[in-house]
């Protein structure tokens, strides 16, 4: 374990010396994931302009969740997302040898080796907005709230990237799935809404979109003291699943690999 | 001529060839237009008027920015800057192709398959969900409609081509193109009508060609503008495609003497 903290000091500032050597790249990664944000929260100030409530959430609840959406999609991109676009890439042009050869974890090095600083201002913008809104709205939050919504958060990134990680493992079958990223970028914008808007949906495709759903309104319902356990013991049951299954097909899915003649 | 057409129907083959790569590709637009719509669809549930749209008139600028994403701001200019920057820009040169027509013929390739596709979506979700939609029945209306689309189509491709003239001074050419799809998507009405702000804000907005992609067409088509709108909208779309269209002819002969054709 401690290898593997090491390992990544390394990676992480072998990636800042990347993102700060282009600085124009480095500026416009920054404005742009700012921008994303703050369009966000835009959407839902214009959905709610005429309305006090949407799904059961009020305006107010509406912002908080989409403050905790920003925080934890900044999260998200910073640690995850490079790496996952890069996959189908390595597989297809067998680079995934020499990670295979590396005396460490594949999943680890998959999943980690490129981070993403500029989605990180993104997760400062979300903390601002949500310290704003909870001061403007004198909300009391107290130490236990903040601990529970950064573990069920934590929980949730968990959940996300197991899912993202069982989904990408398929290109080790299906190498030209560029298409596969898009999809589950998709996948990522249906957190951002509550669980609520999506119980209109019947069948297969409430299933699908149920652990999505749990993700951000899970720990925004604690600070909102609208904690409901029902769907955090589902939350913790689908990390906990999706977590081994992911494990365990990346595990399965390396017998069919062949090199690319690397 | 024969050139071009096969050229957009050959774009039309290289995304039917990667079947389930495909079916991922159509399967994200239906998430993203079912997502959209269960969110607006809830809002206009609870009043009867919003922003001064129906539900119907509100829930069919849904659907409608959906389909005309799908004709208008999808391209293939991406490839232009990394065509430049690979250097492959050099065996254009010597074929006795116009780029620019290739790209807009691959472009119409591609758009022919999203507005196959597109419909195909939208009426699945009309026959699961049964929104109310509004239906325009004014010939004159649709003909403008068409008009309009035509127009942002053009002014989309030729946005996209600017940006893709980026890859003669630098080899970073995503961060620029992802920043402008952001604003473009926003601007361009891609999430809500832009009347819903103040209308000094939507006059301001209409000096800039954003407008036109996608909120400017979809008014057309809900019959929400006077003809003399629609004239002064038509007038200030052409203006800016000639504005883009000299500008793009401008940098091209700029960067072009700049090539280098490194990589090759």
């Amino acid at each position: 374990m401690k290898k593997y903290f090491s390992i990544y000091k390394t990676l992480f500032i072998l990636n800042w010396s990347i993102f700060t050597g282009y600085r124009a790249n480095f500026l416009n990664s920054i404005f742009s994931s700012l921008l994303w944000g703050v369009f966000q929260i835009i959407t839902i100030f214009v959905l709610t302009a005429k309305t006090s409530s949407a799904f059961g959430w009020t305006r107010t609840e509406l912002f908080i969740l989409i403050s905790s959406f920003n925080i934890f999609i900044g999260f998200y991109h910073g640690i995850f997302s490079n790496n996952f676009e890069r996959f189908s890439e390595i597989i297809h042009f067998g680079q995934l040898d020499g990670i295979l050869l590396k005396p460490m974890d594949s999943q680890f090095i998959l999943s980690l080796n490129h981070i993403n600083f500029a989605s990180f201002f993104r997760i400062l913008l979300g903390i601002g907005f949500l310290e704003y809104l909870i001061l403007q709205n004198h909300l009391q939050i107290n130490l236990i709230q903040i601990i529970s919504f950064g573990t069920l958060l934590l929980i949730g990134l968990i959940l996300l990237y197991s899912i993202w990680f069982c989904v990408m493992t398929l290109t080790m079958w299906f190498t030209k799935l560029s298409n596969l990223v898009e999809l589950m970028y998709t996948f990522n914008g249906i957190t951002r809404y509550p669980k609520e808007m999506y119980q209109g949906l019947k069948g297969f495709l409430f299933i699908v979109i149920l652990p999505l759903s749990l993700i951000v309104s899970a720990p925004t319902k604690i600070l909102l003291q609208r904690t409901n356990f029902l769907d955090i013991l589902e939350l913790l049951i689908f990390t906990l699943v999706f977590f081994i299954i992911s494990r365990k097909f990346w595990k399965f899915a390396l017998r069919f690999y062949t090199s690319a003649s690397s | 001529m024969k050139a071009y057409l096969l050229f957009a129907k050959n774009t039309w083959n290289e995304i039917v060839t990667y079947r389930l790569n495909f079916v991922m590709w159509r399967v994200r637009n239906l998430l993203q237009l079912l997502t959209i719509y269960l969110l607006w669809a809830t809002i206009t549930s609870q009043s009867a008027n919003i922003f001064g749209y129906s539900k119907s008139e509100m829930l069919t600028y849904i659907l409608g920015v959906s389909f005309l994403t799908a004709v208008v701001m999808s391209s293939r200019t991406q490839e232009m800057g990394e065509n430049i920057n690979s250097g492959d820009l050099s065996i254009f040169l010597i074929r006795p192709i116009n780029y620019f027509g290739y790209f807009l013929s691959r472009d119409l390739g591609d758009k022919a398959m999203n507005i196959v596709f597109s419909i195909a979506e939208i009426s699945l979700v009309y026959l699961i969900l049964k929104p109310p939609i509004f239906i325009q029945t004014n010939f004159v209306f649709l003909i403008f409609f068409i008009i309009g689309t035509t127009l942002a189509l053009l002014l989309n491709f030729l946005i996209g081509s600017l940006l893709g003239m980026l890859g003669f001074w630098s080899p970073e050419i995503w961060a620029p193109r992802f920043l402008m799809y952001i604003v473009l998507g926003f601007l361009a009405g891609g999430s809500f009508p832009l009347d819903i702000f103040p209308k000094q804000i939507v006059n301001f907005l209409q000096l800039f060609p954003f407008t036109y992609l996608l909120y400017f067409p979809m008014k057309i088509y809900l019959g929400r503008v006077s003809s003399s709108e629609i004239f002064q909208g038509f007038l200030i779309t052409l203006a800016w495609i000639l504005v883009f269209y000299f500008s793009l002819l401008f940098i091209w002969n700029i960067g072009l003497k700049k090539f280098g054709a490194e990589g090759r």
